[in-house]
């Protein structure tokens, strides 16, 4: 009898708890959309032009790519930045199909274009952009991946935030290509506009850790090197980069109108295989880095919670599935998690409207300020998308937990292409 | 019969809002990827280019009688109407091209014009657009509305309104009193006593040590040589005389004192406020306001740089810009 009273009371505690992270939440999704709709927004580094630009390496890690990776070298050779002062180093991670062929060939005819072959080394991002970090010759370093195609501007957009010597890396915004090619396409276009016309562009308005995404975007090679470049067990080497920039003093810039166009998983088996690797990823560096961030004197203590929420995102899922099966139990044993009070009915009331709308309002927003029309009555069908998220999330944070209990190595699973 | 008709409301009302999005899947209206330009590239002239390249063609190809009427390469086919020298006395509707000289008489109004060889803008005048390959002058209390672009020197009279963009290839001169947005030349300079932007330098610390650090804030003592980039938390004031090395950061106000040189670029959170007589070889970036006192030096001959305010810029008398001034709240000479 004593045991059940103890568990019922153990499950109550959970559920408030699960309840209460899920309220933080929902608050910042609120204050972000509220901040990017009717606060002032900050500025980034575009209008500094500049005669003398910064020399930059631009590192292409690709495995496979023989489909788009003339696109992505033609691309940056259509550039705007000085030839003088570029170096591209595509880095052909393990490639069975052409790639090296076509890199060989586009070596040729631009020496600035510098491949680099990796065949006995562990493949993995992580490990390519390692090799790739010591072959640059620049401390400048942008990254882009295979698949993408950045517009005239975008390199010497990037390198201008480094004219901020407390930048340690920039990231610009990705936009889905592949809007057409699937429902799921559909849907991920939308996310990704909160994503980031929203939730990146408020959190550098309010220095709340913007992050750096691995692609569009850049870092400085010293500060990389300096911690011994990225860890080749973390899937998750761009949020590993953010947190150790930040626990160092560093800043992150992010630059809304730098944009480009990347292709989204189209199917629903290729999105639960990447998020559960960027759940997996994400909760690695959670682990690893939660201890230095708390204790980083570099860092304000809103920026270190802002730190803990951004670390904790993919926790969020399976804590939530966890709270309803605790919620479920107690209800199917007779016990409520707390008293029934007017106060709780309200409260789940409030945040029926509030805090579940939290995420739809801020996709909302963000399609509002990119001109989106038609696009936005597709917003009800996220819920479809939001509960397939879960549990692909909950499966890469249990893959994490595991890793970290058997002191595993993942491997590297990459993304799907969908390009024809 | 009730209880069917509930579930079948029930039904109805749950899939309700599903259907507008059903309805977007099945007939797409909206599915294309956001659009990106592809092939934009910043340039401080561009508004003036991209008018001259739709212009200039048909102007050198016009031959007379004069004034011929045709039309520009443009989405609506506009009218253009070229004289051989342009001499607005009331108003110029549409878009007027010269393939001489042009002048704009007092309280003149012209919409967008083109000039192969200089122009004057004389007191009072309004224009809207106007790109001159040769010089261009502007007489004390014109009113630009959106931009004026020379191919030669630019000069602006006292009190004049530069409207969104003034830009030379070669040097811009603003008399005090100007009002702007977006400025470039090389240089661009200022004349005027400067009596309004006059600043106050920082008191100098009276600590001996080369350079006082703390959490908050930094002071650099006068005369100090500092070969490194600095990131300040707080405010940062550099004393007189001072000699930087490289690049600074703060997050709260920069205040540089009186013959400064920084060799990098100058950054801030809030507010920077330039002494005077103070050489900057980098970029200027200001997510406040920015104050430049008199004879202030900022970029380098062949080595243009950008000045830029979140909010309001205010320049002192002799100042000196080798590239872009960008002002997003306004700015002013003076």
């Amino acid at each position: 009898m004593a045991g059940g009273v103890v568990v019922v009371v153990a499950a109550s505690i959970w559920v408030v708890l699960v309840v209460a992270v899920m309220v933080v939440y929902a608050v910042r999704h609120w204050r972000v959309t509220l901040v990017r709709l009717f606060g002032s927004q900050r500025a980034y580094y575009q209008d500094l032009l500049d005669s003398e630009v910064p020399p930059v390496s631009v590192l292409i890690p690709m495995h496979n790519e023989e489909r788009v990776i003339a696109q992505v070298l033609d691309a940056i050779l259509a550039s705007d930045y000085p030839r003088s002062k570029l170096e591209i180093i595509p880095v052909d991670d393990h490639s069975e199909d052409a790639t090296l062929n076509i890199l060989e060939s586009y070596h040729q005819r631009h020496p600035l274009i510098k491949p680099l072959v990796r065949r006995n080394s562990a493949r993995g991002k992580p490990a390519a952009l390692n090799d790739a970090v010591l072959a640059a010759s620049h401390d400048i370093v942008l990254v882009f991946d295979a698949d993408y195609v950045p517009p005239r501007d975008t390199i010497r957009q990037l390198a201008m935030a480094f004219s901020d010597p407390e930048v340690g890396a920039v990231m610009g915004r990705v936009v889905p290509s592949n809007t057409a090619g699937s429902t799921l396409a559909r849907l991920l276009d939308l996310e990704r506009t909160g994503g980031y016309q929203v939730d990146q562009q408020a959190r550098y308005d309010l220095d709340l850790i913007p992050q750096y995404g691995g692609t569009v975007g850049g870092f400085r090679r010293s500060a990389a090197l300096s911690w011994g470049g990225f860890d080749p067990a973390v899937l998750a080497e761009d949020t590993d980069m953010t947190m150790r920039l930040y626990v160092r003093g560093w800043r992150v810039a992010y630059a809304n109108g730098v944009e480009c166009y990347e292709e989204v998983p189209q199917t629903w088996d290729a999105r639960f295989k990447q998020l559960r690797r960027w759940a997996r990823g994400h909760t690695q560096t959670f682990i690893k880095e939660l201890r230095p961030v708390v204790r980083s004197p570099y860092l304000s203590t809103q920026e270190k919670c802002a730190a803990v929420l951004l670390l904790g995102i993919y926790l969020v899922p399976p804590l939530l599935l966890s709270g309803m099966a605790a919620n479920l139990w107690l209800f199917l044993n007779g016990a409520a998690p707390v008293g029934p009070s007017l106060l709780l009915s309200f409260a789940v009331v409030l945040y029926g409207a509030f805090g579940n709308f939290a995420p739809f309002f801020q996709i909302g927003a963000a399609g509002v300020l990119d001109g989106m029309t038609h696009r936005l009555r597709l917003m009800p069908l996220l819920f479809m998308l939001f509960t397939y998220n879960t549990f692909a999330v909950s499966a890469g944070v249990f893959d994490a937990a595991v890793d970290t209990i058997r002191n595993r190595t993942p491997s590297w699973d990459k993304t799907a292409r969908f390009k024809d | 019969m009730p209880v069917a008709v509930l579930v079948l409301l029930f039904l109805v009302l749950i899939v309700l809002p599903f259907l507008p999005g059903i309805i977007e899947l099945r007939r797409p209206k909206d599915d294309r990827p956001l659009s990106i330009p592809q092939d934009n590239s910043r340039h401080p002239r561009h508004f003036a280019l991209t008018f001259r390249g739709r212009v200039a063609p048909r102007v050198d190809g016009a031959q007379g009688p004069f004034p011929v009427i045709t039309t520009i390469d443009s989405p609506d086919s506009e009218p253009l109407e070229i004289h051989e020298g342009l001499d607005v006395t009331d108003r110029a509707r549409g878009i007027v091209a010269s393939l001489g000289d042009a002048r704009i008489a007092v309280d003149a109004v012209v919409d967008r014009a083109y000039a192969r060889g200089d122009a004057e803008v004389e007191r009072g005048a309004r224009i809207n657009e106007l790109a001159v390959e040769g010089a261009l002058t502007l007489a004390p209390g014109v009113k630009v509305e959106r931009w004026v672009d020379a191919g030669g020197d630019l000069v602006a009279g006292t009190g004049s309104n530069l409207g969104v963009s003034a830009s030379s290839a070669c040097g811009l001169r603003v008399a005090s009193g100007c009002n702007f947005e977006r400025l470039w030349g090389l240089p661009i300079t200022t004349s005027g006593d400067g009596s309004s932007a006059t600043v106050t330098p920082p008191p100098d610390p009276s600590i001996d040590r080369a350079v006082v650090w703390a959490r908050k804030w930094l002071s650099i003592p006068a005369g100090t040589v500092l070969d490194k980039d600095l990131v300040v938390y707080g405010e940062l004031h550099i004393g007189t005389g001072s000699t930087i090395l490289g690049s600074v950061k703060a997050h709260g106000n920069v205040l540089i004192g009186r013959g400064v040189h920084v060799t990098g670029n100058v950054i801030s959170r809030r507010d920077i406020t330039i002494a005077g007589g103070t050489e900057i070889n980098g970029n200027i970036f200001s997510e406040g306001n920015l104050v430049v006192g008199a004879e202030t030096r900022i970029g380098a001959k062949g080595d243009f740089k950008t000045a830029y305010s979140s909010k309001r810029t205010t320049l002192g008398g002799d100042v000196t810009i080798f590239g872009w001034l960008i002002a997003e709240g306004g700015g002013s000479v003076g």
